[in-house]
Protein backbone atom coordinates (compact mmCIF):
# COMPACT_ATOMS: atom_id res chain seq x y z
CA UNK A 1 0.00 0.00 0.00
CA UNK A 2 2.87 2.12 1.08
CA UNK A 3 4.37 1.95 -2.57
CA UNK A 4 1.06 3.23 -3.93
CA UNK A 5 1.17 6.18 -1.69
CA UNK A 6 4.66 6.86 -2.72
CA UNK A 7 3.30 6.66 -6.50
CA UNK A 8 0.62 9.61 -5.61
CA UNK A 9 3.23 11.61 -3.65
CA UNK A 10 5.77 11.47 -6.48
CA UNK A 11 3.54 12.39 -9.16
CA UNK A 12 2.81 15.51 -6.84
CA UNK A 13 6.23 16.58 -6.30
CA UNK A 14 7.41 16.31 -9.85
CA UNK A 15 4.08 18.96 -10.60
CA UNK A 16 5.43 21.15 -8.25
CA UNK A 17 7.99 22.26 -10.54
CA UNK A 18 5.51 24.01 -12.65
CA UNK A 19 3.27 25.89 -10.00
CA UNK A 20 4.40 29.61 -11.80
CA UNK A 21 3.41 28.37 -15.17
CA UNK A 22 0.32 26.72 -13.20
CA UNK A 23 -0.97 29.67 -11.58
CA UNK A 24 -1.23 31.53 -15.46
CA UNK A 25 -3.23 27.89 -16.27
CA UNK A 26 -5.46 29.07 -13.30
CA UNK A 27 -6.30 32.67 -14.80
CA UNK A 28 -7.56 30.66 -17.13
CA UNK A 29 -9.98 28.36 -15.45
CA UNK A 30 -11.16 30.78 -13.72
CA UNK A 31 -12.55 32.59 -16.68
CA UNK A 32 -14.70 29.41 -17.54
CA UNK A 33 -16.47 29.46 -13.55
CA UNK A 34 -16.80 33.05 -14.17
CA UNK A 35 -18.87 32.68 -17.64
CA UNK A 36 -21.21 30.32 -16.35
CA UNK A 37 -21.29 32.95 -13.27
CA UNK A 38 -22.43 35.55 -14.94
CA UNK A 39 -25.16 33.52 -16.98
CA UNK A 40 -26.36 32.32 -14.35
CA UNK A 41 -26.69 36.37 -12.77
CA UNK A 42 -28.26 37.51 -15.87
CA UNK A 43 -31.14 35.47 -15.64
CA UNK A 44 -30.91 35.87 -12.47
CA UNK A 45 -32.27 39.90 -13.13
CA UNK A 46 -35.69 38.33 -14.10
CA UNK A 47 -35.80 34.66 -12.16
CA UNK A 48 -35.24 33.39 -8.79
CA UNK A 49 -34.93 29.92 -9.43
CA UNK A 50 -35.31 26.98 -11.72
CA UNK A 51 -36.30 23.45 -9.99
CA UNK A 52 -34.69 22.73 -6.88
CA UNK A 53 -32.40 25.56 -6.88
CA UNK A 54 -32.51 28.98 -6.21
CA UNK A 55 -30.32 31.19 -9.27
CA UNK A 56 -28.06 32.45 -5.87
CA UNK A 57 -27.47 29.20 -5.10
CA UNK A 58 -26.60 27.94 -8.65
CA UNK A 59 -24.28 30.78 -9.13
CA UNK A 60 -21.89 29.45 -6.13
CA UNK A 61 -22.81 26.03 -7.85
CA UNK A 62 -20.58 27.21 -10.85
CA UNK A 63 -18.03 28.41 -8.56
CA UNK A 64 -17.89 25.53 -6.77
CA UNK A 65 -18.17 23.19 -10.10
CA UNK A 66 -15.26 24.96 -11.56
CA UNK A 67 -13.44 24.57 -8.38
CA UNK A 68 -13.62 20.84 -8.27
CA UNK A 69 -13.40 20.43 -12.09
CA UNK A 70 -9.63 19.73 -11.80
CA UNK A 71 -9.54 17.49 -8.96
CA UNK A 72 -12.38 15.02 -9.80
CA UNK A 73 -13.50 15.76 -13.54
CA UNK A 74 -10.18 16.14 -15.73
CA UNK A 75 -7.61 14.04 -15.50
CA UNK A 76 -5.17 13.62 -17.89
CA UNK A 77 -6.20 11.99 -21.48
CA UNK A 78 -6.15 8.31 -21.14
CA UNK A 79 -3.86 8.59 -18.22
CA UNK A 80 -1.63 8.42 -20.27
CA UNK A 81 -1.58 4.79 -20.95
CA UNK A 82 -1.51 5.73 -24.91
CA UNK A 83 1.92 6.97 -25.24
CA UNK A 84 2.93 3.89 -22.96
CA UNK A 85 1.28 1.41 -25.99
CA UNK A 86 2.73 3.67 -28.89
CA UNK A 87 6.25 3.66 -27.68
CA UNK A 88 6.78 0.46 -25.93
CA UNK A 89 6.97 1.08 -22.67
CA UNK A 90 3.85 -0.78 -21.54
CA UNK A 91 6.01 -3.73 -21.90
CA UNK A 92 7.65 -3.05 -18.86
CA UNK A 93 4.67 -1.31 -17.24
CA UNK A 94 3.29 -5.06 -17.13
CA UNK A 95 6.69 -6.56 -16.04
CA UNK A 96 6.48 -4.61 -12.83
CA UNK A 97 5.65 -6.51 -9.99
CA UNK A 98 2.22 -4.08 -9.25
CA UNK A 99 -0.83 -4.20 -9.86
CA UNK A 100 -0.74 -1.93 -13.29
CA UNK A 101 -3.89 -0.45 -12.54
CA UNK A 102 -3.64 0.14 -9.71
CA UNK A 103 -0.17 1.59 -10.72
CA UNK A 104 -1.21 3.80 -12.98
CA UNK A 105 -4.36 5.19 -10.93
CA UNK A 106 -2.18 5.88 -7.81
CA UNK A 107 0.93 8.08 -10.46
CA UNK A 108 -2.02 10.01 -11.59
CA UNK A 109 -3.92 10.52 -8.28
CA UNK A 110 -0.89 12.23 -7.06
CA UNK A 111 -1.44 14.92 -9.77
CA UNK A 112 -5.18 15.55 -9.20
CA UNK A 113 -4.20 16.16 -5.17
CA UNK A 114 -1.79 18.57 -6.77
CA UNK A 115 -4.54 20.44 -8.79
CA UNK A 116 -6.91 20.23 -6.06
CA UNK A 117 -4.39 22.63 -3.84
CA UNK A 118 -3.17 24.63 -6.63
CA UNK A 119 -5.73 24.80 -8.41
CA UNK A 120 -9.03 24.00 -6.89
CA UNK A 121 -8.55 25.62 -3.55
CA UNK A 122 -7.44 28.92 -4.76
CA UNK A 123 -10.02 28.95 -7.65
CA UNK A 124 -12.05 28.89 -5.13
CA UNK A 125 -11.17 31.20 -3.36
CA UNK A 126 -11.37 33.94 -5.95
CA UNK A 127 -14.87 33.11 -6.68
CA UNK A 128 -15.98 33.14 -3.17
CA UNK A 129 -14.43 37.22 -2.78
CA UNK A 130 -16.08 37.97 -5.53
CA UNK A 131 -19.44 36.29 -5.55
CA UNK A 132 -19.01 34.67 -1.99
CA UNK A 133 -19.81 31.65 -0.69
CA UNK A 134 -21.91 29.07 0.87
CA UNK A 135 -20.73 27.27 4.17
CA UNK A 136 -22.11 23.27 4.44
CA UNK A 137 -23.38 21.94 7.97
CA UNK A 138 -20.44 19.90 9.88
CA UNK A 139 -22.64 16.61 8.38
CA UNK A 140 -22.34 17.68 4.80
CA UNK A 141 -18.60 18.58 5.08
CA UNK A 142 -17.81 15.30 6.58
CA UNK A 143 -19.79 13.45 3.84
CA UNK A 144 -17.98 15.76 1.65
CA UNK A 145 -14.68 13.83 1.54
CA UNK A 146 -16.04 10.50 0.66
CA UNK A 147 -18.33 11.92 -1.89
CA UNK A 148 -14.97 13.77 -3.09
CA UNK A 149 -12.92 10.81 -3.09
CA UNK A 150 -15.28 8.12 -4.97
CA UNK A 151 -15.40 11.28 -7.60
CA UNK A 152 -11.77 11.40 -8.07
CA UNK A 153 -11.91 7.63 -8.73
CA UNK A 154 -14.01 6.93 -11.08
CA UNK A 155 -12.58 9.94 -13.01
CA UNK A 156 -9.46 8.01 -12.80
CA UNK A 157 -11.30 4.57 -13.73
CA UNK A 158 -12.90 6.20 -16.80
CA UNK A 159 -9.70 7.64 -18.14
CA UNK A 160 -7.90 4.60 -17.47
CA UNK A 161 -10.68 2.86 -19.50
CA UNK A 162 -9.84 5.06 -22.20
CA UNK A 163 -6.43 4.53 -22.18
CA UNK A 164 -6.67 1.11 -22.40
CA UNK A 165 -8.77 1.68 -25.82
CA UNK A 166 -5.21 2.22 -27.21
CA UNK A 167 -5.14 -2.22 -26.83
CA UNK A 168 -7.75 -1.73 -29.33
CA UNK A 169 -6.84 1.22 -32.03
CA UNK A 170 -3.65 3.46 -32.06
CA UNK A 171 -5.41 6.71 -32.22
CA UNK A 172 -7.98 7.01 -28.89
CA UNK A 173 -8.60 10.68 -29.58
CA UNK A 174 -12.45 9.38 -30.71
CA UNK A 175 -12.66 7.93 -26.83
CA UNK A 176 -11.17 10.71 -25.14
CA UNK A 177 -13.78 13.58 -26.91
CA UNK A 178 -16.75 11.06 -25.88
CA UNK A 179 -15.21 10.79 -22.66
CA UNK A 180 -14.71 14.51 -21.90
CA UNK A 181 -18.65 14.91 -24.13
CA UNK A 182 -19.95 13.45 -21.39
CA UNK A 183 -17.97 15.05 -18.30
CA UNK A 184 -18.58 18.71 -19.91
CA UNK A 185 -22.48 18.00 -19.87
CA UNK A 186 -23.39 15.53 -17.39
CA UNK A 187 -21.07 15.61 -14.52
CA UNK A 188 -22.76 19.25 -13.11
CA UNK A 189 -19.53 21.41 -13.35
CA UNK A 190 -21.57 24.07 -14.86
CA UNK A 191 -24.95 22.89 -13.77
CA UNK A 192 -26.32 20.42 -11.60
CA UNK A 193 -27.24 17.34 -14.03
CA UNK A 194 -30.74 17.14 -12.51
CA UNK A 195 -31.42 20.30 -14.52
CA UNK A 196 -30.74 19.17 -17.51
CA UNK A 197 -33.41 17.34 -19.94
CA UNK A 198 -33.43 13.29 -19.36
CA UNK A 199 -31.59 14.58 -16.12
CA UNK A 200 -33.24 12.04 -13.75
CA UNK A 201 -31.68 9.29 -16.12
CA UNK A 202 -27.96 10.93 -16.43
CA UNK A 203 -27.77 11.54 -12.15
CA UNK A 204 -27.68 7.71 -12.65
CA UNK A 205 -24.60 7.95 -15.14
CA UNK A 206 -21.04 7.41 -13.68
CA UNK A 207 -20.33 11.23 -14.73
CA UNK A 208 -22.37 12.62 -12.18
CA UNK A 209 -20.80 11.21 -9.63
CA UNK A 210 -18.01 13.70 -10.43
CA UNK A 211 -19.63 17.05 -9.02
CA UNK A 212 -22.86 16.29 -8.76
CA UNK A 213 -23.23 14.17 -6.05
CA UNK A 214 -20.56 16.27 -4.24
CA UNK A 215 -22.39 19.52 -4.83
CA UNK A 216 -25.58 17.96 -3.98
CA UNK A 217 -23.70 17.07 -0.48
CA UNK A 218 -21.90 20.77 0.15
CA UNK A 219 -25.31 22.25 -0.21
CA UNK A 220 -26.67 20.55 2.39
CA UNK A 221 -29.67 19.25 -0.31
CA UNK A 222 -28.98 15.59 0.38
CA UNK A 223 -27.27 13.28 2.83
CA UNK A 224 -25.88 10.14 3.21
CA UNK A 225 -27.72 8.82 -0.16
CA UNK A 226 -26.15 11.07 -2.00
CA UNK A 227 -22.99 8.65 -1.59
CA UNK A 228 -25.17 5.49 -3.21
CA UNK A 229 -24.74 5.95 -6.60
CA UNK A 230 -21.13 6.88 -6.83
CA UNK A 231 -20.37 3.95 -4.18
CA UNK A 232 -21.92 1.41 -6.96
CA UNK A 233 -20.17 3.05 -10.01
CA UNK A 234 -16.70 2.67 -7.86
CA UNK A 235 -17.62 -0.76 -7.39
CA UNK A 236 -18.66 -1.61 -10.81
CA UNK A 237 -15.92 0.59 -12.80
CA UNK A 238 -13.26 -1.36 -10.39
CA UNK A 239 -14.64 -4.67 -11.80
CA UNK A 240 -14.87 -3.54 -15.47
CA UNK A 241 -11.09 -1.91 -15.38
CA UNK A 242 -9.74 -5.19 -13.72
CA UNK A 243 -11.24 -7.52 -16.34
CA UNK A 244 -10.22 -4.75 -19.46
CA UNK A 245 -6.76 -4.91 -17.94
CA UNK A 246 -6.73 -8.76 -18.02
CA UNK A 247 -7.80 -8.82 -21.74
CA UNK A 248 -5.53 -6.16 -22.32
CA UNK A 249 -2.66 -7.96 -20.83
CA UNK A 250 -3.11 -10.80 -22.87
CA UNK A 251 -3.76 -9.13 -25.95
CA UNK A 252 -0.26 -7.66 -25.64
CA UNK A 253 2.06 -8.54 -28.72
CA UNK A 254 5.50 -7.23 -27.85
CA UNK A 255 7.49 -6.52 -31.34
CA UNK A 256 11.37 -6.60 -31.45
CA UNK A 257 14.21 -8.15 -30.13
CA UNK B 1 3.44 35.07 -52.52
CA UNK B 2 1.68 32.66 -55.22
CA UNK B 3 5.00 30.09 -55.27
CA UNK B 4 4.19 30.28 -51.20
CA UNK B 5 0.48 29.66 -51.20
CA UNK B 6 1.89 26.76 -53.89
CA UNK B 7 4.13 25.32 -51.10
CA UNK B 8 1.22 25.54 -48.65
CA UNK B 9 -1.13 23.56 -50.81
CA UNK B 10 1.47 20.99 -51.13
CA UNK B 11 2.11 20.61 -47.71
CA UNK B 12 -0.90 20.44 -46.42
CA UNK B 13 -2.30 17.78 -49.12
CA UNK B 14 0.80 16.09 -47.50
CA UNK B 15 -0.36 16.27 -43.89
CA UNK B 16 -3.85 14.97 -45.07
CA UNK B 17 -2.25 12.30 -46.86
CA UNK B 18 -1.09 11.19 -43.45
CA UNK B 19 -4.14 11.75 -41.81
CA UNK B 20 -6.16 9.46 -43.66
CA UNK B 21 -4.19 7.12 -43.28
CA UNK B 22 -6.07 5.90 -39.86
CA UNK B 23 -9.06 6.49 -41.49
CA UNK B 24 -11.65 4.57 -38.89
CA UNK B 25 -10.15 6.76 -36.11
CA UNK B 26 -10.75 10.04 -38.19
CA UNK B 27 -13.96 9.32 -39.02
CA UNK B 28 -15.10 8.78 -35.07
CA UNK B 29 -13.36 11.43 -33.83
CA UNK B 30 -14.67 14.05 -36.36
CA UNK B 31 -18.04 12.82 -35.24
CA UNK B 32 -17.19 13.24 -31.80
CA UNK B 33 -15.60 16.33 -32.01
CA UNK B 34 -18.80 17.42 -33.33
CA UNK B 35 -20.91 16.86 -30.26
CA UNK B 36 -17.47 17.86 -28.08
CA UNK B 37 -18.21 21.01 -29.07
CA UNK B 38 -21.35 21.65 -28.52
CA UNK B 39 -21.53 19.73 -25.05
CA UNK B 40 -21.67 23.16 -23.52
CA UNK B 41 -23.73 25.00 -25.30
CA UNK B 42 -26.33 22.30 -24.85
CA UNK B 43 -25.87 23.44 -20.84
CA UNK B 44 -26.80 26.54 -21.84
CA UNK B 45 -29.82 25.28 -24.09
CA UNK B 46 -31.35 23.74 -21.19
CA UNK B 47 -31.17 27.38 -19.56
CA UNK B 48 -32.57 28.59 -22.67
CA UNK B 49 -35.14 26.35 -22.53
CA UNK B 50 -36.45 27.22 -18.96
CA UNK B 51 -35.88 31.08 -18.86
CA UNK B 52 -35.78 31.98 -23.05
CA UNK B 53 -33.87 34.55 -23.23
CA UNK B 54 -30.13 35.87 -21.60
CA UNK B 55 -29.53 39.24 -20.71
CA UNK B 56 -31.67 40.76 -23.29
CA UNK B 57 -30.81 38.31 -26.06
CA UNK B 58 -33.34 35.29 -27.15
CA UNK B 59 -32.37 32.05 -27.90
CA UNK B 60 -31.88 32.53 -31.76
CA UNK B 61 -29.70 35.27 -31.11
CA UNK B 62 -27.02 33.39 -28.83
CA UNK B 63 -27.39 30.65 -30.76
CA UNK B 64 -26.49 32.92 -33.90
CA UNK B 65 -24.10 34.46 -31.28
CA UNK B 66 -22.18 30.77 -30.69
CA UNK B 67 -22.43 29.46 -33.83
CA UNK B 68 -20.38 32.11 -35.38
CA UNK B 69 -17.88 31.96 -32.29
CA UNK B 70 -17.54 28.33 -32.67
CA UNK B 71 -17.13 27.83 -36.81
CA UNK B 72 -14.69 30.40 -36.52
CA UNK B 73 -12.46 28.61 -33.32
CA UNK B 74 -12.96 25.71 -35.44
CA UNK B 75 -11.22 26.91 -38.59
CA UNK B 76 -8.71 28.41 -36.08
CA UNK B 77 -8.42 24.78 -34.80
CA UNK B 78 -8.41 22.65 -37.94
CA UNK B 79 -5.83 24.97 -39.87
CA UNK B 80 -3.68 26.11 -36.97
CA UNK B 81 -3.22 23.38 -34.86
CA UNK B 82 0.78 23.14 -34.71
CA UNK B 83 0.68 26.66 -33.30
CA UNK B 84 -1.27 25.04 -30.28
CA UNK B 85 1.42 22.49 -30.23
CA UNK B 86 4.44 25.28 -30.96
CA UNK B 87 6.59 25.55 -27.27
CA UNK B 88 7.33 21.78 -28.17
CA UNK B 89 8.88 22.71 -31.15
CA UNK B 90 11.24 25.02 -28.96
CA UNK B 91 11.43 22.77 -25.76
CA UNK B 92 12.74 19.83 -28.41
CA UNK B 93 15.00 21.98 -30.18
CA UNK B 94 13.22 21.36 -33.39
CA UNK B 95 12.54 24.72 -34.46
CA UNK B 96 16.16 24.56 -36.10
CA UNK B 97 14.17 22.13 -38.73
CA UNK B 98 12.31 25.00 -39.79
CA UNK B 99 14.78 27.62 -39.92
CA UNK B 100 16.34 25.25 -42.62
CA UNK B 101 13.80 25.18 -44.71
CA UNK B 102 13.23 28.09 -47.40
CA UNK B 103 10.38 29.07 -46.32
CA UNK B 104 8.83 31.44 -43.90
CA UNK B 105 8.27 29.66 -40.49
CA UNK B 106 4.57 30.44 -39.94
CA UNK B 107 3.89 29.29 -43.24
CA UNK B 108 5.86 26.04 -42.42
CA UNK B 109 4.36 25.69 -39.04
CA UNK B 110 1.00 26.34 -40.40
CA UNK B 111 0.62 23.31 -43.19
CA UNK B 112 1.58 20.99 -40.53
CA UNK B 113 -0.64 18.83 -38.53
CA UNK B 114 -3.39 20.47 -39.70
CA UNK B 115 -6.98 18.55 -37.70
CA UNK B 116 -9.40 17.72 -40.44
CA UNK B 117 -11.43 16.05 -37.91
CA UNK B 118 -11.91 19.12 -36.27
CA UNK B 119 -14.19 19.88 -39.40
CA UNK B 120 -17.08 18.83 -36.52
CA UNK B 121 -16.61 21.83 -35.28
CA UNK B 122 -17.08 23.85 -38.05
CA UNK B 123 -20.57 21.88 -38.96
CA UNK B 124 -21.69 22.42 -35.67
CA UNK B 125 -21.02 25.62 -35.77
CA UNK B 126 -22.99 26.69 -39.20
CA UNK B 127 -25.41 24.18 -38.23
CA UNK B 128 -26.60 26.14 -34.90
CA UNK B 129 -25.95 29.49 -36.94
CA UNK B 130 -28.41 28.04 -39.96
CA UNK B 131 -31.28 26.97 -37.33
CA UNK B 132 -30.64 30.45 -35.63
CA UNK B 133 -31.18 32.30 -39.04
CA UNK B 134 -34.35 30.65 -39.76
CA UNK B 135 -36.15 31.32 -36.67
CA UNK B 136 -34.55 35.20 -37.17
CA UNK B 137 -36.33 35.22 -40.29
CA UNK B 138 -34.12 33.38 -42.71
CA UNK B 139 -32.84 34.43 -46.50
CA UNK B 140 -36.39 36.55 -46.89
CA UNK B 141 -36.33 38.36 -43.31
CA UNK B 142 -32.58 39.33 -43.29
CA UNK B 143 -31.47 39.90 -47.25
CA UNK B 144 -27.94 40.43 -47.83
CA UNK B 145 -27.57 40.01 -44.19
CA UNK B 146 -27.96 36.15 -44.25
CA UNK B 147 -24.87 36.46 -46.05
CA UNK B 148 -23.01 38.54 -44.12
CA UNK B 149 -23.66 36.01 -41.36
CA UNK B 150 -22.29 32.60 -43.59
CA UNK B 151 -18.97 34.59 -44.06
CA UNK B 152 -18.33 36.18 -40.68
CA UNK B 153 -16.76 33.19 -39.33
CA UNK B 154 -13.97 32.78 -41.95
CA UNK B 155 -13.55 37.01 -41.46
CA UNK B 156 -13.09 36.40 -37.71
CA UNK B 157 -11.27 33.10 -37.78
CA UNK B 158 -8.41 35.47 -38.44
CA UNK B 159 -8.70 36.69 -34.96
CA UNK B 160 -8.18 33.74 -33.25
CA UNK B 161 -5.27 33.28 -35.72
CA UNK B 162 -3.64 36.18 -34.43
CA UNK B 163 -3.94 35.60 -30.98
CA UNK B 164 -2.75 32.30 -31.60
CA UNK B 165 0.28 33.43 -33.50
CA UNK B 166 0.63 36.34 -30.60
CA UNK B 167 0.48 33.59 -27.99
CA UNK B 168 2.90 31.30 -29.62
CA UNK B 169 5.55 33.43 -30.11
CA UNK B 170 6.23 34.49 -26.58
CA UNK B 171 7.51 30.98 -26.44
CA UNK B 172 10.74 32.09 -28.31
CA UNK B 173 11.48 34.18 -24.98
CA UNK B 174 9.26 32.03 -21.68
CA UNK B 175 9.55 28.55 -23.31
CA UNK B 176 6.14 27.24 -22.18
CA UNK B 177 3.05 28.58 -23.21
CA UNK B 178 0.48 25.97 -22.88
CA UNK B 179 -0.80 27.40 -19.46
CA UNK B 180 -1.32 30.76 -21.38
CA UNK B 181 -3.02 29.91 -24.28
CA UNK B 182 -5.93 28.83 -21.92
CA UNK B 183 -5.63 32.56 -20.75
CA UNK B 184 -5.99 33.98 -23.95
CA UNK B 185 -7.30 31.85 -26.20
CA UNK B 186 -9.96 28.69 -25.13
CA UNK B 187 -11.43 31.01 -21.69
CA UNK B 188 -11.83 34.07 -24.34
CA UNK B 189 -12.95 31.45 -27.11
CA UNK B 190 -15.75 30.21 -24.32
CA UNK B 191 -16.44 33.81 -23.08
CA UNK B 192 -16.94 35.13 -26.69
CA UNK B 193 -19.82 32.71 -27.56
CA UNK B 194 -22.26 34.81 -25.03
CA UNK B 195 -23.13 38.15 -25.02
CA UNK B 196 -20.63 40.24 -23.95
CA UNK B 197 -23.05 42.59 -22.52
CA UNK B 198 -23.92 40.13 -19.79
CA UNK B 199 -20.32 40.01 -18.10
CA UNK B 200 -18.78 43.13 -15.36
CA UNK B 201 -16.61 45.61 -16.61
CA UNK B 202 -13.30 44.11 -16.29
CA UNK B 203 -14.38 40.85 -18.17
CA UNK B 204 -15.67 43.06 -21.14
CA UNK B 205 -12.66 45.13 -21.24
CA UNK B 206 -10.60 42.17 -21.42
CA UNK B 207 -12.38 40.49 -24.73
CA UNK B 208 -11.67 43.80 -26.51
CA UNK B 209 -8.20 44.03 -25.46
CA UNK B 210 -7.87 40.36 -26.59
CA UNK B 211 -10.08 41.40 -28.99
CA UNK B 212 -12.64 37.91 -29.32
CA UNK B 213 -15.32 40.15 -28.50
CA UNK B 214 -14.97 41.15 -32.14
CA UNK B 215 -15.17 37.94 -33.41
CA UNK B 216 -19.84 37.35 -32.65
CA UNK B 217 -20.76 39.44 -30.25
CA UNK B 218 -19.74 42.75 -32.01
CA UNK B 219 -20.91 42.33 -35.78
CA UNK B 220 -23.68 40.32 -34.86
CA UNK B 221 -25.10 42.45 -32.08
CA UNK B 222 -24.76 45.39 -35.39
CA UNK B 223 -26.18 43.04 -38.01
CA UNK B 224 -29.23 42.41 -35.88
CA UNK B 225 -29.49 45.77 -34.74
CA UNK B 226 -28.98 44.98 -30.58
CA UNK B 227 -27.51 48.27 -29.53
CA UNK B 228 -24.05 48.22 -31.90
CA UNK B 229 -23.56 50.81 -34.85
CA UNK B 230 -23.84 49.36 -38.46
CA UNK B 231 -20.60 50.32 -39.61
CA UNK B 232 -18.93 47.96 -36.59
CA UNK B 233 -20.01 44.84 -39.00
CA UNK B 234 -17.03 45.34 -40.89
CA UNK B 235 -15.00 45.32 -37.58
CA UNK B 236 -14.47 41.42 -37.57
CA UNK B 237 -12.40 41.72 -40.92
CA UNK B 238 -10.63 44.67 -39.86
CA UNK B 239 -9.29 43.36 -36.75
CA UNK B 240 -8.25 40.29 -38.09
CA UNK B 241 -6.25 42.40 -40.62
CA UNK B 242 -4.46 44.92 -37.91
CA UNK B 243 -3.91 41.90 -35.32
CA UNK B 244 -2.68 39.42 -37.88
CA UNK B 245 0.00 42.03 -39.01
CA UNK B 246 0.61 42.97 -35.23
CA UNK B 247 0.83 39.24 -34.71
CA UNK B 248 3.29 38.46 -37.65
CA UNK B 249 5.90 41.30 -36.43
CA UNK B 250 5.92 39.66 -33.23
CA UNK B 251 6.41 36.30 -34.23
CA UNK B 252 9.40 38.13 -36.23
CA UNK B 253 10.59 39.68 -33.20
CA UNK B 254 11.09 36.44 -31.66
CA UNK B 255 12.66 34.56 -34.14
CA UNK B 256 15.32 37.15 -34.12
CA UNK B 257 15.73 36.73 -30.26
CA UNK B 258 15.48 32.72 -30.90
CA UNK B 259 18.93 31.04 -30.12
CA UNK B 260 19.16 27.50 -30.79
CA UNK B 261 19.53 24.72 -28.57
CA UNK B 262 21.72 22.49 -30.12
CA UNK B 263 25.66 22.56 -30.72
Amino acid sequence: MYLYYLLGQKTYRRNLQYRAAHVLDNLGSALFGFIMIYIWKAVGANHQAMGDYTIEMLVLWAAFGQALFHFSVQAPHGLNIQQAVRNGNISIDFLRPVNFFLYTVCREAGQQFYNLIYKGVPLYLLYALVVGYHVPNPQSLLLLIPACLMALYVCLCLAYLVGLASFLTTDIRWASTLHMTMFITVSGTMMPTDLLPLGGLLKLTPWATMVYYPGRIYFDLNGLSALVVPLVWCVLLTCICLFATDRARRSLEVQGG
Amino acid sequence: MRSAFSVYRHLLAASVRGMMQYKFSFVLTAIFNFFVSIADFLVVLAILYNFRAIGGWTTPQIGLLYGVVAASIGIYRTFGSELHNFQNYIINGEFDGLLLRPWPTLLVLLSRGIELFRIGSIIQGYLAMLVSLHYLGGIDGLGWKYLYFLALPFMSAGIFFAIAIATSSLTFWIGRVRELQTFTIYGPNTAAAYPTSIYPRWLRYMLTILPVTFVGYVPTSAALNLGSPAWQMATPLLVSIVSLYLAARLWELGEKAYHSTGS
